[in-house]
């Protein structure tokens, strides 16, 4: 007759729950329902920030279109349960999230924009301004609308959503907190401006302009066209600055956070598909790039001199590592980057792939269907945010 | 017995120490791989556990303990190394090869190990161990999460908890 194991005291389950990994949310949710000792220690705010520091960065829990044609916020989880609903909205109401429901809102079409410290960014083109863009928090429900930089108006624009808050380490940002909003837009003279958005002074910042035809005429060799423009791609942020990717050159716009100055940074020029925004190993910036089945990673560093430029990283041969489906590998585009993991979105005739960069593992995510690119979304997930708490003991 | 004198041990052969477990079982070793537990490291430091004396362990059953000193006696000279920030790759492996041999046991075994490795500090082998379990239940639904940690059957008044908040999170059980 097998032997009943001893009881496992609360430090020796803290021990053991600690270890469960975040990108299921489930999983942790499930524990929570075990017993009343597990639910306390699950609940308790302590074990939490132990937990997520523990696992250094929020996970990949899902993704957003970064699409300008159609507006459709389905939300395509990457976990196998999700706490999300397919038809993740933030008009819909649903029992996970009953703080979604807000008539007042409903028959908008809200556009994702960008995604970053557990808050998504959306814009409108059809509602009134003020408030075009919409700030949501998936998880909290939360959400608060301000509107877009208006003058003058951009014909062609990508944002960036960062946490501002005091020493946050970024593992368990909320809509709740204060924010900024970094959008860069391009006008009908091929301007290049960008602006800011401050949470606390709900106010745009004066214009930093770029003007590229003043920046062709000046340089010789390698300069960005006179017609460059602000690409609909997602923004990266790393360092203390937020990066854009600029067509129809393909350039690279650095906006320093600290000093909001403006720069731009070229790109090798031998991808005739769009390339993608990441942050290299290192945590400088980085892009990925795809010559026909092969995905080049580069990075942004200085060289043995002290001048920086770019470096090839890797070379990663697409085709053996989708060779999982026929249908999967053909016309491969490299479409999103979730920051703070080294998680890679790739999409092929059908399928939307996600490429873990370090070991290699490709897992299939989604369908495709026309995406420009995809907002990935980050964060820990924990059982009580919903509502449920866990009665005393 | 033919055990050295407890002292600072730095006559040439390793110093060993004697560690008794629940059952009474004896089992001498090396007291730089007994010192992986924070408990066992302080006694001995005070020169305990030489000689005919030992150290009783009367948490601890023989069949847990001999499992405890195998790890202990495998990590022992990479802990001496502070970790072992010069080991090779093929140690470091070689290490990994044998941690991941070593969890591949009964769980009613791995729930002793885990106990053990608490109550001695033995930060490796616990994290290892919670590694495992974590695994083993990551995948699992509550009811058999309580079935593979052998807990006793819900009580009707746990069973309505569970079944109620097991609606209120419907999507984890899809």
């Amino acid at each position: 007759m097998p032997r009943r194991p001893p009881p496992l005291i609360d430090d020796v389950v803290g021990e053991i729950l600690l270890r469960v990994p975040p990108d299921e949310p489930a999983h942790l949710v499930r524990a929570a329902l075990v017993c009343k000792p597990w639910r306390r220690i699950l609940f308790d705010p302590a074990f939490r920030r132990r937990y997520r520091a523990f696992h250094r960065t929020p996970p990949l829990l899902g993704f957003l279109r970064f699409e300008m044609v159609h507006p459709d916020l389905k939300f395509v989880s990457t976990a196998a349960a999700s706490p999300f609903p397919a038809q993740a909205h933030p008009n819909f109401s649903t029992p996970a999230h009953p703080n979604f429901s807000t008539p007042a809102h409903s028959r908008r079409q809200w556009r994702t924009l960008d995604c970053r410290h557990g808050r998504v960014l959306l814009y409108s083109f059809r509602t009134r301004r003020p408030g075009r863009l919409l700030l949501w928090d998936p998880i909290t429900g939360g959400k608060q609308r301000f509107p877009m930089p208006d003058d003058p108006s951009p014909e062609i624009f990508s944002a960036a959503v960062l946490c501002t808050a005091d020493s946050c380490n970024h593992l368990d940002c909320h809509g709740g907190g204060p924010f900024r909003v970094v959008f860069a837009g391009t006008d009908q003279d091929y301007v290049t401006w960008v602006t800011e958005f401050s949470s606390e002074t709900r106010a745009w910042s004066a214009l930093t302009k770029v003007d590229f035809r003043i920046i062709a005429s000046n340089r010789v060799g390698l300069a960005p066209a006179f017609d460059s423009f602000v690409s609909l791609r997602p923004s990266l942020f790393t360092g203390d600055a937020v990066y854009f990717i600029l067509e129809k050159e393909k350039a690279i716009l650095k906006y320093d956070l600290d000093g909001r100055g403006v720069s731009v940074i070229d790109t090798p020029r031998v991808y005739r598909k769009r390339i993608i925004l990441m942050t290299a190993e290192d945590g400088e910036l980085g892009f990925a790039g795809l010559k026909d089945c092969d995905l080049h990673l580069w990075s942004w560093k200085p060289n043995a001199k002290g001048i920086p430029g770019w470096m090839q990283l890797r070379v990663i041969k697409l085709k053996s590592l989708l060779s999982v489906s026929e249908s999967c590998y053909s016309s491969p585009q490299v479409i999103g980057f979730a920051e703070g993991t080294d998680i890679i979105f790739i999409s092929s005739n059908d399928c939307i792939f996600t490429l873990k960069l370090k070991s290699g593992q490709v897992k299939k995510v989604g369908r495709r269907f026309n995406y420009e690119a995809v907002v990935p979304y980050m964060s820990f997930y924990a059982p009580d945010l919903v509502g449920v708490r866990p009665s005393p003991p | 017995m033919a055990a050295p004198e407890s002292g600072d041990g730095n006559n040439g052969a390793a110093r060993m120490v004697t560690l008794i477990s629940s059952d009474n079982t004896r089992f001498e070793v090396e007291a730089a791989a007994a010192s992986l537990s924070q408990t066992l490291q302080l006694t001995i430091l005070d020169g305990g556990g030489g000689g005919g004396d030992g150290i009783p362990l009367p948490n601890v059953d023989s069949a847990t303990l001999s499992k405890v000193l195998e790890y202990c006696i495998k990590h022992a000279p990479a802990a001496a190394n502070g970790g072992a920030p010069n080991a090779t790759a093929v140690d470091r492996a070689e290490l990994e090869r044998f941690d991941n041999e070593f969890v591949n046991i009964d769980q009613s075994v791995l729930y002793s190990l885990i106990m053990a490795a608490h109550n001695l500090e033995i930060e490796g082998l616990q994290s290892l161990v919670a590694k495992k379990v974590a695994d083993m239940i990551k995948g699992k639904s509550p009811m058999e999460i309580r079935r593979t940690l052998g807990f006793p059957d819900p009580t009707p008044e746990e069973q309505a908890e569970m079944n109620a908040h097991m609606l209120e999170y419907g999507w984890a059980y899809e």
